[in-house]
């Protein structure tokens, strides 16, 4: 992207010529500062990469090592999955995986189908009802209920042990409306004009003029979404009995939430020797990051887009 | 986006919260009709029910018996186990639908849990339990009684607010099953010390049965090894000695200090452990009924401050104090040469880490003897019952009673470690669990109802070791005044009370603030609720004596 131009400069000094190295037009800075600049740089990643890192080191550590750094490892001397191994065995786990899989991709496309629809017609001047709607959606971003009527809403609708009652509750953020209907009505009307007289019906203009113009804001919302249903786990707790339903974040969390955080209760009388508590929740970490880290990268491109939507005019 | 969604659902957290607290007074007079006991009743009546009657199973004996005082029964081995049930407690009963809390990883399902399927085999009908992360055990509770439809047993916890509203009109009344010699009925709950009772009474009847926790409590360990390598004194005479001890293990260029934070980080582990040696009452003190917070007590202002003069000494680990450190893994490497931590923390200490694990008894602040010992919580929790007929009642009894049968018994053996050539074998006379058990073996049995903790089995010398420390301390135990007396302040504030004090704790032994500040926060403690609590606690005594 960036073009590296060499030109020459003649100077009037007796038509000596000096060639500079010019990058996208500024001249490139001399040795030491690049220097500087790179280890500024160096320092800045690994203040990124090493808690990364410790991660994942302390997830393939063994008890003595962790014992000996008092916690965390930043290089595992004998790497072993025991602590991987403790968290796949019985099925559980990815069982519960599948389960999240499920419900963060059913989640995002009816979220995203539903938002996109909904702020499509309330971008709209003149569209059914559209005061009353609009006022609606505004007054759930303002006033929400709470968990207990949202619990007997939930129980009262049949949903309670239905992977339904994971999506519905929070499938239309009234934020995300908002949002997406400021980015709509930023499409220039001509456009919108020109597709009515080439006799486009409403879905057409959607989905053939509208939507294309606006990959970025759905990137973002989507991804904002499919992380928010892949970290929920609140509403499982409240609403999935069946433990065979819950979503990875639920059960993980029973290995998070250990007896570390409420004093010990009891020990184990068999004297089974468990990989290290910090082992096994940092496995947790690293398995519950995973899936977003893969996804993450092919949207990164339309989620830096999106977030400078309406920065620069022009 | 995402923000925003974390924002909303803290949001109904605490609305949630709220909501539970606003609602249950008037969805609870809803639902128990007339007949409702107003508090006073409920206090003289609690002085009436006779509490059930103790009785020690005994066709096992343990190597080391239990004390009536409550130091706990030791083995050094394995008993071999008599079946103590001849045919499944609940055959041809209906499924019972249980509601409890999970400590541990989540366990397979019943479908595919062999271990389970044997569960229900041997108990004679299908448990269905639903199961909770202890850290939401409370919001699902609330949305539970919300609902309105209970589980035929489910786990109130502690710091359920209203908890005698919820027990005396939602739950089911345990008092002619189980008061006095009716217990006999159920011999493994009648195993269960005394101690573990007075606090299931509610409104003049027992509602609950108890998940029994020795008295001993909170134990302050120490790296008894390290105090050997130094040549200093592992049982310090007094104040000045203990301090002693603390400097002799610090040593700050190797990164070696004798306290942390606690598992608070706030010096409460510190704080408690100088207050027991000046004897700082257990939460209240009662003189001829009048109650006296722990807080209010010079000595508890004493404790405040010698411990930040240890701090300002320099034997607490730099981050210790307002930091929330790895302190297990700090004990288990040195850097930490005391920690405090419930007493099952021993074994699993010792057990985890290469280190020899001690405990340090707080002597008298001036020498001359030790000083006191706070008592324990003696149950986890309370295991209520809804409302059926008595035959149902009976049944989930026998159900209760199945559960908690001791060490010794095949039916515990089962419950803890599974089928014997599945779930676990047996190698130089102790179970070793086999990988599917160690995945099956998680159902959380042990928050439905359990038997008595014991030490051990485990090898001798540290079996010995922690009696000898229960001997030692028990006859010192200080139990609070308001054991057994009930007040809905106490559970409804408990948490933020319990709050303003440590914070204002923290911030004397951090050094921002000097210890006169202390009575400003026990006036605030006061205003926000301490004198509610006082008040309701002192009626409470007033209607029972």
């Amino acid at each position: 992207m960036t073009d590296t131009i060499i030109r020459d400069e003649r100077r009037g000094d007796g038509g000596r010529a000096r060639r500079q190295r010019m990058i996208a037009g500024t001249p490139q800075p001399g040795l030491p500062v690049r220097g500087l600049k790179g280890i500024v740089l160096l320092i800045a990643c690994a203040l990124v990469i090493l808690p990364f890192l410790a991660v994942v080191s302390t997830s393939l550590a063994d008890q003595q090592q962790v014992t000996e750094a008092g916690g965390y490892v930043l290089w595992p001397e004998r790497p072993n999955l025991d602590a991987y191994r403790a968290i796949l065995s019985g099925g559980v786990v990815s069982r519960a995986l599948m389960v999240s899989i499920g419900i963060t991709v059913a989640g995002t496309a009816l979220s995203l189908t539903c938002v996109t629809l909904l702020a499509y017609s309330l971008s709209r001047a003149g569209s059914f009802l559209h005061k009353p709607i609009l006022l609606t959606v505004l007054f759930t971003l303002f006033f929400t209920p709470g968990m207990i009527p949202t619990y007997l809403t939930v129980r009262q609708l049949g949903l309670l042990d239905s992977y339904w009652s994971l999506i519905l509750p929070t499938m239309v953020g009234a934020f995300q409306v908002i949002i997406m209907r400021a980015f709509f009505q930023e499409i220039p009307g001509e456009l919108v004009d020109a597709a009515r007289i080439d006799g486009a019906n409403e879905l057409q203009i959607l989905t053939r003029i509208v939507l294309p113009l606006s990959k970025a804001v759905i990137a973002v919302i989507g991804l904002f979404n499919a992380v928010a249903y892949w970290n929920a786990f609140f509403n499982a707790v409240l609403y999935i009995n069946d433990t065979e339903k819950w979503p990875l974040q639920l059960v993980l969390r029973t290995y998070v939430v250990d007896n570390a955080a409420f004093g010990v209760d009891t020990a184990d009388i068999a004297g089974t020797v468990m990989p290290p508590a910090q082992s096994l929740q940092m496995a947790i970490l690293v398995i519950s990051l995973v899936p977003i880290a893969l996804v993450y990268p092919f949207l990164q491109r339309h989620f830096a887009k999106g977030m400078l939507i309406g920065a620069v005019k022009g | 986006m995402s923000d925003m969604r974390i924002s909303r659902r803290r949001f109904l957290e605490v609305t949630g919260g709220l909501a539970a607290v606003v609602a249950a007074p008037s969805l609870l007079s809803a639902c128990g009709g007339e007949g409702g006991t107003s508090p006073s009743d409920a206090a003289s009546a609690n002085n009436a029910v006779r509490l059930p009657t103790y009785t020690p199973w005994d066709q096992v004996s343990p190597d080391l018996p239990a004390t009536p005082e409550g130091v706990m029964a030791g083995f050094y081995s394995y008993p071999t186990p008599v079946d103590a049930f001849s045919s499944p407690p609940l055959a041809g009963a209906e499924p019972v639908e249980i509601l409890t809390s999970l400590l541990g990883p989540l366990p397979p399902a019943a479908g595919d849990n062999a271990y389970w399927q044997e569960l229900n085999t041997r108990v004679g009908t299908d448990l269905n339990l639903t199961m909770t992360p202890q850290a939401d055990y409370p919001n699902k509770l609330a949305t539970v009684f919300a609902g309105g439809d209970l589980p035929d047993i489910m786990l109130i916890n502690t710091t359920l607010a209203n908890r005698s509203d919820v027990l005396t009109r939602l739950c089911a009344d345990l008092t002619e099953f189980l008061s006095g010699d009716a217990v006999n009925e159920y011999p493994f709950l009648a195993n269960i010390p005394a101690d573990s009772w007075p606090n299931m009474v509610y409104g003049g009847g027992i509602y609950a049965v108890p998940i029994p926790r020795a008295v001993v409590g909170t134990i302050f360990f120490s790296r008894a090894d390290l105090i050997a390598e130094r040549g200093l004194n592992p049982e310090p005479a007094d104040f000045a000695e203990f301090r002693e001890l603390a400097e002799g293990l610090t040593d700050a260029a190797n990164n070696r200090w004798a306290f942390g934070g606690g598992d608070t980080g706030n010096g409460k582990n510190v704080i408690t452990f100088v207050g027991n040696m000046l004897g700082v009452p257990n939460a209240w003190k009662e003189e001829g009924g009048a109650f006296t917070s722990e807080h209010e007590t010079e000595e508890r202002k004493e404790a405040i401050a010698r411990t930040a003069e240890l701090v300002q000494a320099g034997v607490f680990h730099p981050d210790a104090i307002g930091g929330k450190l790895q302190e297990r893994e700090l004990f288990g490497n040195g850097t930490l040469a005391f920690r405090s931590d419930g007493y099952a923390g021993w074994d699993i200490l010792a057990d985890t880490y290469p280190v020899e694990v001690g405990a340090v008894q707080a002597p008298k602040f001036d020498g001359g003897g030790p000083g006191v010992v706070r008592a324990g919580a003696t149950s986890f929790g309370y295991t209520a019952f809804k409302k059926a007929d008595p035959e149902r009642i009976q049944q989930l009894l026998a159900l209760c009673n199945w559960l908690a049968a001791p060490l010794g018994t095949s039916e515990f053996m089962f419950r803890k470690f599974g089928i014997e050539g599945t779930h676990y074998t047996m190698e130089n006379g102790a179970p070793v669990r086999t990988a599917q058990g160690d995945t099956e073996v998680k159902v959380p049995l042990e928050y439905v109802a359990d038997s008595p903790h014991v030490l051990g089995p485990r090898d001798r010398a540290r079996v010995d070791a922690q009696r000898a420390y229960q001997e030692a301390a028990i006859p010192n135990i200080v139990r609070s005044a308001a054991e057994g007396l009930y007040s809905d302040a106490s559970v409804n504030k408990g948490g933020q009370l319990t709050k303003i004090a440590d914070d204002g704790a923290l911030e004397i032994i951090a050094g921002r603030q000097p210890i006169e500040y202390w009575d400003t926060v026990v006036d605030n403690w006061r205003r926000q609720g301490g004198d509610e609590v006082r008040a309701e606690l002192e009626a409470a005594f007033a209607e029972a004596h």
